[in-house]
C-alpha cells in the first residue's frame, strides 16, 4: 500500500518511545508529526487532517481520555482518521472508556514488536478507507 | 405456804434443784444469746464486706476493706490480714489498723516454702494454729505493742487457692472460750475467703471484658490497615509495572531497530548480541506481566464469571493463535474433533490456561514434533489434555511443576532460549482451581513427551442453575489478567 502522503500524529510523552515511533513510521514513508504532552496534542488534533492518530493515555498537562472527550464534543472541520490508543496498561476500564469516547482501537506498547505495530497501523489505515 | 408431808431437807433440795435448773437455763440462754449475737455480728460484718468489696476493688483494696470492717464490726480482738504473693510464694504485705485507717505492718516478706513460722505453715498445710508467741507466729521480730492472750492464725482460701493469712490477737485464752467462739473465727475466715474470691473473679471478669474490647478494637484497626496495604500493594504493583514497561518497551524497540533496520551491515556476532538483548527484554516483559497476574490472583482481584462454552472451539482458536510460532518451529498442533458436552467456566481464564499449556508444549518440543489436544468427559466433568512429543519430565520434577519459579533441572537448556517465567503453571493452576477444576501433569520420563490435563465441570443444568456458587467476585475492585506469553 502506498504510504506516501499519509499523515500520522504520534502522541507519546516518553522521548525515546516517541522518537522510536517517529523513526519507524518515517522509515515506512509516512509523514509523521509528534506531540509530547496533552496540550500540544490537543492543538494538533484540532488542526485536523491526520489519517491516523496514535494517542498515549498517560500524558502530562491533559490526559488522553480528556483529549478524546474534547475531540468527540467539538471535532474540527478537517477531521482525523481513526484514533488508536497507546497504552502499557491492559486495564479493561480505561480501554472501555476510550472506546466509549470514540477511540477506534488500542495497542499495548510492550506487547508488540515493531513489525506488529506496523501491521496494526496498516490495518487501521486500510479499514478507514 | 405450807408444803405438808415433805420434810425440810427435801424442800431444801427441791429449791436448790429449781435454783440450779434456773441457773443452768439462764446460763444456757446467755450462752445461746452470746452464740446468736456473735453470729449476728459476723453476718453483719460479712454483709458489709460484701457491699464494699465489689468488682471495682483490686485485691489490695479488698484486703484493706476486710481488715477495716473486721476490726470495726467484730469484737474478736486485733485482726491482721497478710497478702500472699503467688508468684514469689511469700507473704509480702500485712494489713492492720493504724490510727483510724489501715496501714501496712512492718515486716520482711515471709517465704512460704522456707519459713518455719506459723504463718507459713498455715498456708503450706492449709491448717489453722493457736499460739502465744509472736516470734513463732511471724518467724521474725515484729514491733507490736499489744497485750494479748492468744494468737490465732488461719489460712484464707477462696474456692480455688490460698490468698492470704488471717491473724487474730485475742484477749481470751482458748481455754476460756466456748466451742462456738472458736468455731466462729473459722467460719468468719471462710466468709472472708469467699468474698475475696468473689472480688477476684469480678476483677478478672472486668479485666477480660476490657482486654477483649481492646483486642477487638486492635483487630479492627489491623484489619483496616491490612486492607489499605493490600490495596496499596496492588496499586503499587500496577503502577510499578506500568513504569517498568516504558523503558522496557524502549529497549525492545531500539534493539529491534538495530537488528532489523540497521543502516550499516551487521556482523554475525552483533546480530547474535542484539538478538539476545531482544529475547531477554521479551522475558523481562513477560515476567512483569506474570508477576502482576500472580499478585492479582493472590490478592483476590481476579473475577471468575462462569458460563457454558465450547472447549473444542476454544482450543481451535488457541491453535490458530500459535500457528505462526508452531510453523516456525516445525511443530504440528492438532485439535481432536470430538463430540463433548460444553464446559462450565470462565472462557477468558480458560483461554489463558490453554495458551500457557500449548505455549509450554511448543517450547519443549523439538522440530518435527507434534502437539495433540484431546478431550474426555464422564458426564460430570470434561477433561482436556495437551500432549506433546517433547523433552518430557522426570519423576522427581513432576510434583514441583506447579510451584512458583520451579525450574526443572532438565529444562535449563530449553529455558534459556525459550524464556519461560517460572510462573505460568502456577498461574494456570490458580485459575483452574478458582473455577473449581483440577490440573495435573504426567510423563513417561525424559524425552518421552509430557501430557498436561485439566478438568472443568460440565455445563449441566444443575451447574448452570448454581452459577452463583461458581462465580468468584474480586474483593476490592477487579483487575484483568495481563496477556500470557507464548
Amino acid at each position: 500500500m502506498n504510504n506516501e502522503q499519509k499523515r500520522i500524529l504520534v502522541v507519546e510523552d516518553d522521548q525515546f518511545l516517541r522518537e522510536f515511533y517517529q523513526e519507524l513510521l518515517q522509515g515506512e514513508g509516512f509523514i509523521v508529526d509528534v506531540a509530547a504532552d496533552g496540550d500540544s496534542a490537543s492543538l494538533k488534533i484540532q488542526q485536523g487532517g491526520y489519517d491516523l492518530v496514535l494517542l498515549d493515555i498517560m500524558l502530562p498537562k491533559k490526559d488522553g481520555l480528556q483529549i478524546l472527550r474534547d475531540y468527540s464534543l467539538s471535532p474540527p472541520k478537517e477531521k482525523n482518521g481513526p484514533i488508536v490508543v497507546l497504552t502499557n496498561l491492559g486495564q479493561d476500564v480505561v480501554i472501555k472508556q476510550a472506546f466509549s469516547l470514540g477511540a477506534a482501537g488500542y495497542m499495548i506498547k510492550s506487547a508488540l514488536n515493531p513489525n506488529q505495530v506496523l501491521a496494526e497501523i496498516q490495518s487501521y489505515l486500510k479499514n478507514s478507507r | 405456804m405450807n408444803l405438808p408431808s415433805l420434810s425440810f431437807i427435801t424442800q431444801a433440795i427441791l429449791v436448790l434443784a429449781i435454783a440450779l435448773f434456773g441457773y443452768i437455763l439462764i446460763k444456757e440462754r446467755q450462752r445461746t444469746r452470746g452464740y446468736l449475737e456473735s453470729y449476728d455480728r459476723i453476718l453483719n460484718a460479712a454483709r458489709k464486706l460484701y457491699k464494699v468489696v465489689s468488682g471495682d476493688t483490686n485485691i489490695e483494696q479488698a484486703f484493706v476493706q476486710v481488715v477495716d470492717v473486721t476490726n470495726k464490726e467484730l469484737n474478736l480482738g486485733l485482726c491482721l490480714l497478710g497478702h500472699l504473693n503467688n508468684e514469689k510464694n511469700q507473704i509480702d504485705k500485712i494489713f492492720f489498723p493504724l490510727g483510724g485507717s489501715i496501714g501496712q505492718f512492718q515486716s520482711a516478706p515471709i517465704d512460704i516454702k522456707e519459713s518455719s513460722s506459723l504463718i507459713a505453715r498455715a498456708i503450706r498445710e492449709k491448717q489453722s494454729f493457736i499460739s502465744f508467741d509472736k516470734l513463732l507466729v511471724f518467724g521474725q521480730e515484729v514491733s507490736l505493742n499489744l497485750s494479748f492472750n492468744s494468737i490465732f492464725v488461719y489460712p484464707v482460701t477462696t474456692s480455688e487457692e490460698v490468698v492470704g493469712v488471717f491473724i487474730l490477737f485475742s484477749n481470751k485464752h482458748p481455754n476460756n472460750m466456748a466451742k462456738f467462739e472458736l468455731e466462729i473465727i473459722g467460719d468468719y475466715v471462710d466468709l472472708v475467703g469467699l468474698i475475696i474470691g468473689n472480688s477476684k473473679l469480678l476483677t478478672s471478669l472486668k479485666e477480660n471484658k476490657e482486654s477483649f474490647a481492646s483486642m477487638t478494637k486492635q483487630i479492627y484497626t489491623m484489619n483496616a490497615k491490612l486492607h489499605q496495604l493490600d490495596h496499596l500493594k496492588d496499586d503499587f504493583v500496577s503502577v510499578a509495572s506500568h513504569e517498568l514497561r516504558t523503558p522496557m518497551t524502549a529497549i525492545k524497540s531500539y534493539a529491534w531497530m538495530a537488528l532489523y533496520r540497521s543502516d550499516i551491515p551487521l556482523s554475525e556476532k552483533l546480530k547474535k548480541y542484539l538478538s539476545r538483548t531482544l529475547i531477554s527484554t521479551e522475558r523481562l516483559i513477560n515476567l512483569v506481566n506474570d508477576m502482576l497476574n500472580v499478585s492479582r490472583i493472590e490478592s483476590g482481584r481476579i473475577e471468575v464469571n462462569p458460563k457454558a462454552f465450547d472447549l473444542v472451539k476454544l482450543s481451535q482458536d488457541v491453535a490458530l493463535e500459535v500457528e505462526t510460532r508452531a510453523t516456525e518451529r516445525e511443530v504440528k498442533v492438532i485439535v481432536q474433533e470430538q463430540k463433548v458436552p460444553q464446559a462450565f467456566g470462565d472462557p477468558d481464564k480458560v483461554h489463558q490456561v490453554l495458551l500457557n499449556l500449548v505455549g509450554n508444549a511448543l517450547k519443549f518440543t523439538p522440530q518435527g514434533g507434534q502437539i495433540n489436544i484431546s478431550f474426555f468427559s464422564d458426564g460430570q466433568n470434561i477433561e482436556i489434555s495437551v500432549k506433546d512429543s517433547g523433552v518430557g519430565i522426570s519423576k522427581d520434577d513432576l510434583p514441583r511443576l506447579f510451584q512458583k519459579f520451579s525450574r526443572l533441572d532438565n529444562s535449563y537448556v530449553a529455558a534459556a532460549t525459550s524464556g519461560g517465567t517460572g510462573l505460568g503453571l502456577f498461574i494456570s493452576k490458580s485459575l483452574i482451581e478458582l473455577m473449581k477444576g483440577k490440573i495435573w501433569a504426567s510423563s513417561e520420563g525424559l524425552n518421552k513427551g509430557a501430557t498436561f490435563t485439566f478438568s472443568l465441570p460440565v455445563a449441566s443444568q444443575e451447574n448452570l442453575s448454581q452459577v452463583e456458587s461458581y462465580r468468584v467476585k474480586a474483593g476490592g475492585g477487579a483487575k484483568q489478567l495481563e496477556p500470557v506469553a507464548i
